[in-house]
């Protein structure tokens, strides 16, 4: 290279008073070489520098909007709390497709099997969520959450709703293949009074035991009443509809009474 | 946000986990400022600490923070505005940038606003000098980092009081006196309890010293007044002695003794130290 | 390149050493401030994301004004924005000084491109010193794909007679 830019050449070409060849020859030259970018940095207003450089820092810092917050939000979700929801470790794509895959599987065997399969599962499905969307010690995050001003019974909420909803929605789908319409609605009721349940067992002990101990007293009771009914899958419709309907106000309301324990952490 | 006035008061506080007393009856106010807690492990601080964070309730006895009941709700809420806590083990999101960390953090924090919640973020960053990794995902990170992560969460938002339990844990020297840098550097000068079983910390940052130790507390007052305990009670020998409390040889190959000296000692000036392993006794190892 | 392991540090420093020349050369494609602007921020948050997908060819400047000039593109095809018509009429012939550089650049091929008119200028700096292809040109230029295509023809023959 043996030669350079000029201030002047410089500045006819900035305004637009260099020929169509000189600005050519210029602009190739500036690809090459360092100390003439430097030039055309100085004829660069300075505010002009800094207004674009914001707003290239507020737009790599921006984290990453996730497709939930983009999705809650016309919903009128709060964009703070749309990213809470977002972050939640079981509304995750990955953990929402294996679920599905899950309940696929157990609503495509109903023809053989009948619908107990994939009745028994889909109300386990917010359980299990729950459990690994907060609780120590699955959720690393925990302590620091329960100290914050949205932590205890309100992030609780939102994220229970948040799975709860999300599970359900996971369900919808691989329910229609039951085949039957009222397959398709028996578990809500049941699934919702699970997810309730491990709530409330989560005030007195680890969330992941609660998880655990709803799961089987879950799987057990209609594993009994299968074999004490006479009708089949007596444990989903008529009266157990009822007795659902009744837990759920049931829990509701302990849960309600129980909310303070949501506030401080489980044991050391 | 308007500042609570007010300190944090501990009257008759106790705690314990089934046969084991964790605090007893303790009764203690601090003010604004620098107050380091010292003990042994399991001496009842982390769970002082996580009273004062709100996290665990005391078993008997009474707290106020920032003149607030955190026993009750609302009380409970505003507490945690102005709070900032960087646990014993803190937890993070490993698949989270770094950024993404301390935002999520402020959002819990409800700050709502972006813009605002934002620049936040990029200021608690640099005040623990993370800004370079910013955006680089936290499983990526070094322990180092990572505690200096955990103290960037806590700072979020000028918390009036600040909560820190082993902020220096497995950090080096020179990250150690970057930690003492911002911690004595904080706006606003805020309630300040550092717990930590490292006695540099404590000499070098604070103006207040509580010894904890199987929790009671053994000692209250400032770090020269600690290091006054052990006045008369220390001393150099080019041997080792077995009458003294404790004795172990230094660098330079003599022997410190704290107790009863050996003979040929000489008698030196004690060091906070040496009055720490008076204070906590037996449930103090020696190793530094 | 330092990006790769996401240090903003590493941005910045590419930000200062290649936005002046990028919004210089940029104002002499698109008139309009605000929108150049925005393309040199989306412009770097393309080199940001895709800084690991520059395997050194070619110099850095040059993989920066791919990215920059198709932004501008893209820019273009959503809204149509006011381009500078380069039409710098009466600055026909080159001062002293330029016609030592361009002495260096293009040889006699400099007059040549000076004498064209001003729509085949354009489409000669978009396609040839822009990189550009046809379709992308017609886009920045707002003119037809066709239109681009018969313009550079005519363009490789007035230059073939200019040197001839």
């Amino acid at each position: 290279m043996t030669w350079h830019v000029s201030q002047e050449m410089m500045a006819s070409y900035r305004d637009n008073a260099s020929s169509d060849a000189a600005s050519h020859s210029l602009e190739l030259h500036l690809i090459e070489c360092e100390p003439c970018r430097r030039i055309a940095y100085e004829a660069v207003d300075p505010d002009r520098r800094d207004r674009i450089w914001a707003g290239i820092t507020e737009r790599v810092d921006t984290p990453r909007s996730r497709w939930i917050e983009r999705a809650l939000r016309p919903f009128g979700v709060p964009t703070h709390i749309a990213r809470l929801i977002a972050m939640t470790p079981s509304v995750q794509p990955s953990w929402l497709v294996a679920v599905a895959i899950i309940l696929a599987l157990a609503a495509l065997a109903a023809p053989n099997l009948g619908p107990i399969p994939f009745l028994v599962v889909a109300p386990l499905v917010p359980v299990v969520g729950v459990a690994i969307a907060f609780g120590h010690p699955i959720d690393p995050v925990h302590e620091i959450g329960v100290a914050s001003p949205t932590g205890g019974f309100r992030l609780v909420l939102i994220r229970a709703s948040a799975v709860l909803m999300a599970s359900i929605a996971i369900s919808v789908v691989p329910a229609l293949f039951l085949r039957e319409f009222r397959w398709m609605v028996v578990w809500l009721l049941p699934a919702l009074a699970c997810t309730l349940l491990v709530l409330v067992i989560s005030t007195f002990t680890h969330l992941s035991t609660a998880a655990v101990v709803v799961s089987l007293l879950w799987v057990a009771g209609v594993t009994a009443t299968e074999l004490a009914a006479s009708t089949p899958v007596a444990s989903f419709v008529g009266l157990a509809q009822l007795i659902f309907a009744g837990a759920v106000l049931g829990l509701l309301t302990l849960l309600l009474l129980r909310r303070t324990s949501f506030e401080r952490i489980v044991g050391r | 946000m308007t500042t609570l006035s007010g300190n944090v008061e501990l009257v008759g506080v106790g705690k314990r986990y089934g046969s084991v007393q964790a605090l007893g009856q303790i009764n203690l106010t601090v003010e604004r400022g620098i107050t380091g807690l010292l003990g042994p492990n399991g001496a009842g601080k982390t769970t002082m600490l996580r009273m004062m964070a709100t996290v665990l309730a005391p078993d008997t006895g009474s707290i106020a923070l920032l003149g607030r009941d955190p026993s009750r709700a609302e009380d409970r809420v505003e507490i945690r505005r102005r709070l900032g806590y960087m646990p014993q083990e803190p937890g993070f999101y490993r698949n989270f940038t770094v950024f993404e960390f301390v935002d999520y953090v402020a959002v819990l924090k409800q700050v709502t606003d972006r813009k605002q919640r934002h620049d936040q973020v990029r200021e608690v960053l640099g005040m623990v000098e993370l800004t370079s990794v910013a955006h680089r995902k936290i499983r990526t990170l070094s322990g180092g980092l990572r505690r200096r992560l955990a103290l960037a969460q806590a700072l979020l938002d000028h918390p009036e009081m600040l909560l820190l339990d082993e902020p220096t844990a497995g950090l080096d020297p020179e990250q150690r006196l970057r930690f003492r840098e911002v911690v004595s550097q904080l706006p606003k000068r805020p309630i300040v309890l550092l717990s930590t079983h490292q006695t540099e910390d404590v000499a070098a940052l604070c103006e207040r010293v509580i010894v904890l130790v199987e929790g009671n507390i053994r000692f209250d007052g400032t770090p020269e007044a600690m290091s006054g305990i052990a006045q008369g009670r220390v001393w150099i020998a080019p041997d080792p002695g077995d009458d003294a409390m404790l004795s172990w040889r230094t660098g330079d190959g003599k022997y410190r003794h704290v107790g009863k000296p050996p003979p040929h000692a000489a008698l030196v000036e004690p060091t906070i130290d040496d009055a720490y392993l008076l204070l906590a006794g037996d449930g103090v190892g020696i190793s530094r | 390149m330092l990006i790769a392991d996401r240090s903003g540090e590493a941005l910045r420093e590419l930000y200062e050493r290649h936005v002046g020349w990028l919004v210089l050369r940029l104002m002499r494609r698109c008139s309009d401030r605000e929108v150049v602007n925005e393309v040199v921020q989306d412009t770097f948050m393309g080199v940001w994301r895709n800084a690991a997908g520059f395997r050194g060819e070619g110099p850095v400047a040059a993989w920066i004004w791919g990215i920059g000039i198709r932004r501008l593109v893209e820019r273009f095809r959503r809204r149509p924005v006011p381009t500078r018509a380069w039409d710098t009429s009466g600055v026909q012939s080159s001062s002293a000084e330029e016609m030592v550089l361009l002495g260096v650049e293009h040889g006699d091929l400099a007059p040549a491109i000076d004498g064209l008119a001003p729509e085949l200028r354009a489409v000669l700096r978009a396609t040839v010193l822009d990189g550009l292809t046809t379709r992308e040109a017609a886009v920045l230029l707002g003119i037809p794909q066709g239109t681009v295509k018969s313009r550079m023809r005519r363009v490789r023959r007035e230059l073939r007679e200019a040197l001839a």
